[in-house]
């Protein structure tokens, strides 16, 4: 994160959550990115924390005092880039709309 | 049904180029997929155009795109089914569930087939996303910019120097005009100023988000970090820089970086921050940031592999065999697995091919890379500390 991290910088641009936002939840209890991102959607968008992922780790780590390895990083999900829902269900992936 | 091929490559940069070509040259039926236009990745980024002398003079191409030329012709020489503008979409394991991922070891056998989800480019014939069934793969999806978290980064007229460099190798643009401001640390970055001052383009300021030092390590890191040879772009380095950082002033230990405007401006108006114990704000129109490049993990995340924190990266790193294995039918080269440069990722690439040609029977030896790039890809790793690990608190 380093210095240049202010309460109101934008960690994930994909679903617009602040530093604050992280902050908030880690005072909350919860650990780890993993419930960091269910309670506040950060790396829940489009780019699938290729933005906030490195950044995320860090500020944990560093607001906790844990090791990168212990803090652990966001888990992702397909689609990896936004793909068009019809393009997705063509008949080769999906056969039961080609009947 | 799915389509299904010995190898499938994920990037044709450096390391995804040599090990494509190498596998076809052995004889498999190898898919390269690539998101680009034209094979080459981030640093060798339309170097066939480059080298025709579309974009710069040609001298200068050959400089800026060393080794690309030799890597285009042995692809095309090859038989590599290559794939530009295709886009991955998802990769996946059916037979093996993930406790079994993490252990980096190729076993042969049908548990090994890897389903590859893929996107065509546009303009291509139905159907757009594609499966393809992959005896092997070798993921070599390279390095991003670590993403740089500050107030404003958000903004309109903020970007990565990453985005300054492609639009240089991609249309030849650089930045030009009033306030155009660099802020961050690294060799990518000096490299950049240098471009934007040699092309023509002014810079008002340099902002050093490194530690004390960090600028000269960055110098000696240059030659080696974008060109992959040092023999090559030694000479040269020093006068380069005198000239790209003569007239601009560098605002040292900069700290409190703050870009302001506007969604609406169309770009920023202004920058401040700390330096020597001042407050200062200048006017500014374009932030080029940079603060390092990490490895792109994306595909080694989605399959659930085991990953290690490198402090000197500052980056988690997926955990491989010597051949770059990470789990049974996948390897992950180049500097999607740790930042090492183009020259190391060649022949990282080259490496695992060989592994799969090993594990088909199709290759004679293993381990034939040699030669010092082989030996400091064996070092490999940890040669640019991604950014002051001191200095990796929040606030």
């Amino acid at each position: 994160m380093g210095v240049h991290a202010t309460d109101d910088a934008l960690i994930c641009r994909c679903e617009n959550v602040r530093v604050a936002d992280v902050l908030a939840a880690l005072g909350t209890g919860i650990d780890g990115p993993n419930r960091v991102k269910a309670m506040t959607r950060c790396g829940m968008g489009p780019c699938q924390g290729r933005i906030c992922a490195n950044p995320l780790t860090r500020l944990i780590a560093a607001e906790t005092g844990w090791s990168p390895d212990t803090v652990g990083a966001l888990r992702i999900r397909p689609p990896l880039k936004p793909v068009l829902l019809m393009d997705y269900l063509a008949p080769e992936i999906v056969p039961e709309l080609s009947a | 049904m799915s389509k299904v091929v010995d190898l499938c490559v994920i990037g044709a940069g450096p390391a995804g180029l040599a090990a494509a070509a190498r596998a076809a040259e052995g004889g498999l039926h190898v898919l390269l997929l690539d998101e680009q236009s034209a094979a080459g990745g981030q640093v060798w980024r339309n170097a066939g155009t480059a080298l025709a002398g579309g974009l710069m003079p040609t001298t200068q191409a050959e400089k800026v795109y060393h080794g690309a030329g030799a890597a285009l012709q042995r692809l095309a020489a090859s038989g590599v089914d290559h794939r530009a503008g295709a886009t991955l979409v998802d990769i996946a394991q059916p037979e093996t569930g993930p406790e079994t991922k993490s252990a980096p070891e190729a076993a042969p056998g049908p548990e090994a087939m890897v389903e590859i989800t893929w996107r065509a480019p546009f303009g291509a014939e139905a159907p757009r996303v594609r499966q393809t069934a992959a005896r092997a793969v070798i993921a070599a999806t390279g390095a991003q910019e670590r993403p740089v978290i500050f107030p404003g980064a958000e903004l309109p007229g903020v970007m990565g120097v990453g985005a300054i460099q492609t639009a240089y190798k991609q249309s030849g643009l650089v930045p030009d005009g009033e306030g155009v401001v660099l802020a961050g640390h690294g060799p990518l970055l000096l490299l950049t100023l240098a471009q934007i001052r040699a092309a023509g383009g002014r810079v008002a300021a340099v902002l050093d988000l490194g530690p004390p030092g960090a600028m000269a390590a960055a110098a000696r890191a240059l030659p080696r970090a974008l060109i992959g040879d040092p023999a090559l772009m030694a000479q040269g380095v020093g006068l380069m820089l005198r000239r790209a950082l003569s007239g601009v002033p560098v605002h040292r230990g900069v700290t409190g970086l703050r870009a302001h405007g506007t969604h609406r401006t169309g770009s920023i108006e202004a920058v401040s921050f700390t330096s020597a114990g001042r407050a200062r704000r200048l006017p500014a129109r374009l932030l080029g940031v940079h603060d390092g490049v990490i490895p792109n993990a994306q595909v080694s995340r989605l399959l659930s592999l085991r990953h290690v924190w490198d402090a000197g990266q500052g980056a988690f790193v997926p955990v491989r065999d010597a051949d770059g294995a990470v789990a049974p039918g996948i390897w992950i080269v180049g500097d999607g697995a740790g930042i090492g440069g183009a020259g190391i990722a060649a022949v990282d690439g080259e490496q695992a091919a060989l592994a799969v040609l090993a594990r088909t029977g199709r290759a004679r030896t293993r381990g034939a890379a040699s030669g010092p790039q082989a030996r400091r890809a064996a070092f490999r790793r940890g040669a640019f500390p991604a950014r002051a690990d001191g200095r990796a608190c929040h606030r």
